[in-house]
């Protein structure tokens, strides 16, 4: 109960802050998931004219529009609060405070890594639901909630293995270049710029091995109602990636404590 | 002269800082790397799909990727490092320190950190790059070869323009980060060929947000048979014009300062 408090209360702190700067916060609300889905779109347009073909690899232009606009928006659900969240916090010292609190660490830093999420996944639902409302679209709604379920659970996911290598600032300078690395892993892997059914077999079969197609692609092909995938084999999937990532997540949390010293205390 | 000397001694510090952290030397290289391959795969997967983009074949846009790359290599080494710290700079009214320096302030915020550890993946990019040019040498001349090399260095110089472009409302904003995240989003434009956009988009990535200038227009003009001088004129005229733009804003941004401190 304390620790849904705390949640809570950290969430809301975090919406605040979003919500201060209303015109940088629209502006990278919507500009760099249309940016992407327009840009990309035209890329494969532009291959379907050339081939003169209305699909590839079973894919139409509207199937690329949708397909794009979900992954791009997924993405954004997926890395919350981005990179630095923690490690500024070990950089400053300003870790002390949370030490000494009588809080989870961990609670609050999800609460504030979950504000962005709700945001973008707020964002997805709106959309699905207007663009069925006013141009039809093939989306059940079942499908929706079942894939939004997927990507709430990838994003507790992602925010696990990011907290590893946030811990990593206890012992290194700069982790930002792993973040960034991982946010770039998550993107090639999780089917960000190309569907994954577009790679060789033996590329896919390596990247199954990963858990960032559970994380964005197979929760945006359950959205688009591909049968091939079904909900509980990825959610159980999900689950079995955040039991391996908690545990790496508390042991690297207690090593870092373990070498940490608080200066100014 | 003494703007040479003082960028040798911004050299000489990068270079003694990033070393005395070697493991985290190891994290950027690693990170651009990975950054770099992910690209050149993307297009050699979208080329099992097809033959051509917009009338180039593979050979020519894994060039213009290269070139991607070798824009992005120049801007993380010389420019990225000082472009992450200026909003916050301004932000924080540290801008005390550089504007009391008797040397143009945004040459100081914009060239005193060098990435050395970035300086070794520009090294493998102009190697990408070499290595991308083989298949074609021989389709334009040298002179043509010179002026694009020019051109490129010329994106990457309006890169980090850009960056200025969408940090700088932190004077009037006073949010943390500016524009940033939008600026991100548009990374996607510079990383595929203009050709591909239609109609008004491409008309607003050309003219009015000119990202289009940055690789896609020095790799059309270095493929081109003909139509080589548009890209040249409009390349450097709109360079230009955002060069003074930018410069406009910087000193109505400093005209709008408040300093935290003093």
């Amino acid at each position: 109960m304390k620790n849904l408090r705390i949640f809570y209360h950290s969430f809301l702190i975090k919406m605040r802050e979003i919500l201060a700067y209303r015109l940088e916060f629209l502006a990278g609300f919507f500009g760099p998931i249309a940016i992407n889905t327009v840009v990309l779109t035209m890329l494969w347009s532009s291959i379907l004219k050339y081939q003169g073909v209305d699909h590839i690899n079973g894919m139409s232009l509207s199937g690329f529009v949708m397909y794009y606009y979900l992954v791009s928006v997924g993405q954004r659900v997926l890395i919350g609060a981005g990179i630095g969240y923690i490690s500024r916090d070990i950089y400053y010292g300003e870790i002390n405070k949370y030490l000494i609190y009588p809080l989870n660490f961990q609670v609050f830093k999800w609460g504030t890594y979950f504000a962005p999420t709700v945001t973008y996944l707020l964002q997805l639902l709106l959309f699905i639901v207007l663009h069925k409302v006013f141009w039809g679209n093939s989306i059940e709604f079942v499908d929706l909630s079942q894939g939004a379920i997927l990507l709430l659970l990838g994003a507790y996911c992602y925010f696990l293995i990011m907290n590893s290598i946030e811990y990593l600032a206890f012992w290194f300078e700069n982790i930002w270049s792993l973040g960034v690395s991982l946010r770039a892993f998550l993107e090639f892997a999780g089917g960000f710029f190309i569907p994954l059914s577009f790679f060789p077999d033996a590329v896919q079969r390596f990247l199954n091995f990963t858990p960032f197609p559970a994380m964005l692609y197979r929760p945006v092909q359950i959205i688009l109602g591909n049968e091939s995938y079904s909900f509980l084999s990825c959610a159980l999937l999900l689950l079995f990636w955040i039991l391996i990532f908690f545990c790496l997540d508390r042991f690297v949390w207690k090593l870092g404590r373990e070498n940490y010293t608080g200066v100014g205390i | 002269m003494r703007y040479l000397r003082l960028y040798l001694y911004f050299l000489q510090f990068s270079f003694s800082k990033a070393l005395q952290f070697r493991l985290e030397f190891t994290f950027r290289i690693f990170m651009d790397l990975a950054y770099h391959l992910l690209n050149l795969y993307f297009f050699k997967t979208i080329f099992q799909y097809t033959n051509f983009i917009e009338g180039w074949n593979e050979d020519q846009v894994i060039l213009f990727v290269c070139g991607f790359i070798l824009n992005d290599a120049i801007y993380m080494t010389f420019f990225s490092t000082n472009c992450w710290w200026l909003p916050i700079h301004i932000n924080k009214g540290e801008l005390d320190y550089y504007l009391t320096k008797p040397i143009r302030p945004l040459f100081f915020l914009s060239l005193k950190d060098f990435a050395a550890n970035s300086f070794v993946n520009l090294l493998v990019a102009i190697g990408l790059f070499v290595w991308a040019l083989i298949p074609l040498w021989g389709s334009f001349t040298l002179l043509k070869f010179s002026v694009y090399c020019l051109l490129l260095l010329n994106g990457a110089v309006l890169w980090y323009l850009f960056h200025l472009l969408f940090y700088l409302p932190v004077f009037w904003t006073q949010s943390p980060r500016g524009f940033e995240s939008l600026l991100w989003g548009f990374d996607n434009i510079v990383k595929y060929p203009h050709m591909i956009q239609k109609g008004f988009l491409r008309i607003f990535f050309t003219y009015i947000l000119p990202l289009n200038l940055m690789i896609s227009f020095p790799t059309s003009y270095l493929l081109s048979d003909e139509g080589g001088r548009y890209f040249l004129v409009t390349s450097l005229g709109l360079s230009l014009l955002i060069w003074s733009i930018v410069m406009k804003l910087w000193s109505m941004g400093l005209r709008r300062y408040s300093s935290a401190s003093s």
